[in-house]
């Protein structure tokens, strides 16, 4: 049995475009990246949110899903997998500055399809 | 046995509650994109005819889906030289592509062994281990169904659907003379076989839930009659001959040996069942309105049917053992075959308003109801066995119009036209071939 869906964790520190300048080019290269076309109709409404640890070259050291908003399992991991996606391909167009390894080497992502774009 | 990736989901929630992460940045995205997936799909190595075509069939499932899209092979910056080799990662990546599918087929004797593989390409990773199919070599395209319904369900989430087959009613000869027999075909339109001449009109052909028999209304004997097929010898023998009466609009309950159907006497159709194992017949619905297209939920326990019962034809639901039907439909104008889909969620129909037909999905309480064709016929919606796609008659205006097959993905996406040989029309989808 898939876990119950429990509601998404508060926002600590919510960075939008206004916030420090490595967040929002993050956030841009992710979310441009951020594909849920090829998705089941449920995994495409599944919102789920990534714990994220960085080197200081911005690389990858691991990824662990913390939450998702359904208790549907597969929707979760075809979420998850899209989400990851979008990571690895926004991290390759991002620059993030090394100074400020401490603020970005460990993150918290909520990916959340509430709305859509037609391209 | 615990799923690795519900336990892996455990871990996570259990993590929730550390402080680390409350100190963590939090960053959300909202408002992804919503484009067909990027995919490359070398030609399967192995060589030979084989190799290609079910290579072809494979891109031309994932493309059909309107949910993938191929780059082509003049992209490629490297190739794949066998099976076994390492993959270029960057290449691809270079390229835009978001997963990469390569393949072996060894084809001797009659047989052929098709295996591949699937990766996704940014992250580096294979997904899953890969899988292999054997058969005849006469079965090929069923081998490339298979690999495909593997790929689209891994990166979906749906169940698969290519490998399946769709009941039809081929029609020739002119608008006033049509002459209809009974086709069956994959669901892509090929492999056509012919299961009944042109001797007797046939309408409403439905498999039974294993696929192993049809049933179908024809006039052969003037009248229009219910007749049962077994699908392995083609043999044929009538339901429930009443006389004075008229059958039609058969459909199978989900265990496989009760039929539903309506059943006009006196100038009234009534729904009413019949056991195919012991032969007893069981009525429904006693009204004075009309009462047809009978579907069943696919846990047996409800049935959608369409009734005039309110003064126009609307959508009703109702126990399946009888009693008071809810009506489901509310909006303007009147709706038709309801269809409740293989995953429940939904109940496709016909809508007729403004002069035009429509094909439409609506919760099974009547709600978010959402229309996803307009044209000047569309009629006879029936679900792929994955419920996330819809195939139905278009008929196009004017004394020369004829009869076409369409499928629509679920979002109103992706709406084209299914090939057949001559004009087509009422598709009966298969389930998932065993």
């Amino acid at each position: 049995m898939a876990p119950p869906a429990v509601p998404p964790p508060p926002v600590v520190a919510r960075f939008l475009p206004e916030g420090p300048a490595w967040a929002a080019e993050l956030r841009q290269n992710i979310v441009s990246t951020w594909n849920v076309g090829s998705l089941s109709t449920t995994a495409a409404e599944t919102t789920v949110t990534l714990a994220v640890e960085l080197s200081p070259e911005g690389h990858i050291l691991s990824t662990r899903l913390v939450q998702t908003s359904t208790a549907n399992e597969t929707a979760t991991k075809q979420a998850y997998e899209a989400a990851k996606r979008a990571l690895h391909r926004g991290l390759m167009r991002s620059h993030l500055p090394a100074a400020e390894y401490a603020a970005w080497h460990q993150l918290l992502l909520t990916f959340d399809p509430v709305t859509g774009v037609l391209r | 046995m615990k799923h690795p990736f519900l336990a892996a989901l455990m871990v996570a929630f259990a993590t929730l509650a550390s402080p680390v992460l409350a100190e963590e940045p939090h960053i959300v995205f909202d408002n992804p994109v919503i484009e067909p997936m990027p995919f490359a799909l070398p030609v399967f190595s192995g060589g030979g005819d084989a190799a290609a075509n079910i290579t072809q069939v494979i891109s031309a499932d994932l493309t059909g889906t309107g949910l993938f899209r191929e780059i082509p092979s003049s992209a490629y910056i490297s190739g794949v030289s066998s099976f076994d080799a390492p993959i270029a990662y960057k290449d691809w990546q270079a390229i835009n592509a978001q997963v990469l599918i390569t393949g072996n087929v060894q084809a001797s004797g009659g047989k052929i062994v098709v295996k591949f593989r699937l990766y996704d390409v940014f992250t580096g990773q294979p997904m899953g281990d890969g899988l292999q199919f054997a058969g005849s070599d006469k079965s090929w395209r069923r081998m490339a169904h298979k690999v495909a319904d593997a790929v689209y369900s891994r990166i979906t989430g749906e169940g698969p659907y290519f490998d399946s087959r769709v009941l039809f009613v081929s029609e020739t000869g002119s608008k006033d003379a049509r002459q209809k027999r009974l086709g069956v075909m994959d669901y892509d339109g090929a492999n056509v076989q012919y299961l009944t001449d042109s001797k007797s009109i046939v309408l409403s052909p439905r498999f039974s839930p294993d696929g192993s028999k049809i049933l179908f209304t024809s006039y052969a004997t003037g009248f229009p009659r219910i007749y049962l097929m077994n699908t392995r010898d083609l043999s044929t023998r009538m339901l429930d001959d009443q006389p004075g009466s008229m059958t039609f609009a058969p459909r199978f309950a989900p265990d496989g040996h009760t039929v539903i159907f309506s059943l006009e006497k006196d100038g009234n159709s009534d729904l009413y069942t019949y056991d195919t194992n012991s032969g007893a017949t069981s009525q429904l619905t006693n009204a004075p309105s009309i009462e047809t297209a009978p579907s069943y939920s696919p846990d047996g326990k409800y049935i959608t049917f369409e009734s005039d019962r309110s003064g126009s034809q609307q959508i009703y639901v109702m126990p399946a053992g009888g009693g008071e039907p809810n009506r489901i439909s509310s909006g303007k104008g009147k709706y038709a075959n309801p269809v409740w889909s293989p995953r429940g969620d939904y109940i496709a129909f016909t809508k007729i308003a403004d002069g035009r037909f429509y094909i439409g999905v609506i919760r099974p309480d009547g709600s978010d109801e959402r229309l996803l064709t307009s044209s000047f016929l569309d009629e006879g919606p029936t679900w792929a066995p994955n419920g996330r796609v819809i195939m139905f008659t278009r008929e196009s205006e004017g004394a020369a119009g004829s009869a076409s097959l369409y499928s629509v993905d679920i979002s109103g996406r992706n709406l084209h036209q299914v090939p057949t040989p001559s004009a087509a029309s009422d598709p009966a989808w298969s389930p998932l071939l065993p």
